[in-house]
């Protein structure tokens, strides 16, 4: 465990939470996309954390990481408007999987989260702060 | 960046001790003060310098994460925070013995 070790794990989690937030962006931008190069409409994307395989013996402390950005394999949504470009024969347009509800929730959940974190790393400096003290009296 | 020398180099601090003690003709070799002090001062001044790299990079609209830079920059002034009350306490203890009569 080294002099920094509760920093370093609270910045994992700042980075993992910063993805996040990257990719919800991404969702929210893309909620009424109908045009991917995959073909058909975009799908949304969520990210997958795994804790940091760090410390060989078991119970050390560990940060966390983005393994993976998986698509939802939720079917896109059929909505009726002919006038659309990309309308099939019978007028639906298949839009993105996205629900702008959802991804406000989970933007709130990240923004905390990404607090959480902060919070973490100031309670620690915190303490060195308080140990730096010990000497000083 | 392993950071774990500057715990060590500050913890072989406390082995300055059996400097003194070496009277007893125990030769197992102890590095000296100032051999670790400079260890101790290296290994700041390299988080220092992690710290001002992250800034440039920050400047020059490089750096990838804003908190990457603000934790390199804390870990610096803590690192020198640290090494500044080292320093106090050697000089006291040698302000004591400076101070002892004969």
């Amino acid at each position: 465990m080294g002099l920094f070790s509760a920093l370093r794990v609270s910045a994992s989690g700042l980075t993992a939470q910063r993805t996040r937030l990257d990719t919800i962006a991404s969702n929210l931008a893309n909620a009424t996309t109908t045009r991917t190069p995959e073909g058909g409409p975009y799908r949304r994307r969520e990210v997958v954390f795994t804790p940091q395989a760090e410390g060989a013996e078991p119970g050390a402390e560990s940060g966390v990481t983005v393994t993976e950005i998986r698509e939802d394999a939720r079917q896109p949504q059929m909505v009726y408007d002919p006038a659309h470009p990309d309308a099939n024969p019978d007028g639906y347009v298949a839009m993105p999987n996205v629900s702008v509800l959802e991804e406000m929730v989970d933007l709130i959940s990240a923004s905390r989260a990404y607090e959480a974190n902060v919070t973490a790393m100031n309670v620690e400096k915190g303490m060195m702060q308080k140990a730096l003290d010990i000497g000083r009296g | 960046m392993t950071i774990q020398p500057i715990s060590d180099s500050i913890g072989s601090i406390g082995s300055i001790g059996s400097v003194g003690g070496g009277t007893q003709g125990s030769s197992d070799p102890v590095a000296s003060f100032a051999d670790t002090l400079k260890g101790a001062l290296e290994e700041v001044n390299k988080l220092e310098q992690t710290g001002d790299e992250q800034a440039r990079l920050l400047a020059e609209g490089k750096a990838k994460d804003l908190h990457q830079v603000m934790l390199s920059l804390e870990e610096s002034k803590t690192a020198v925070q640290l090494l500044v009350q080292t320093r106090n306490k050697v000089l006291e203890a040698y302000q004591e013995i400076i101070k002892t009569q004969v």
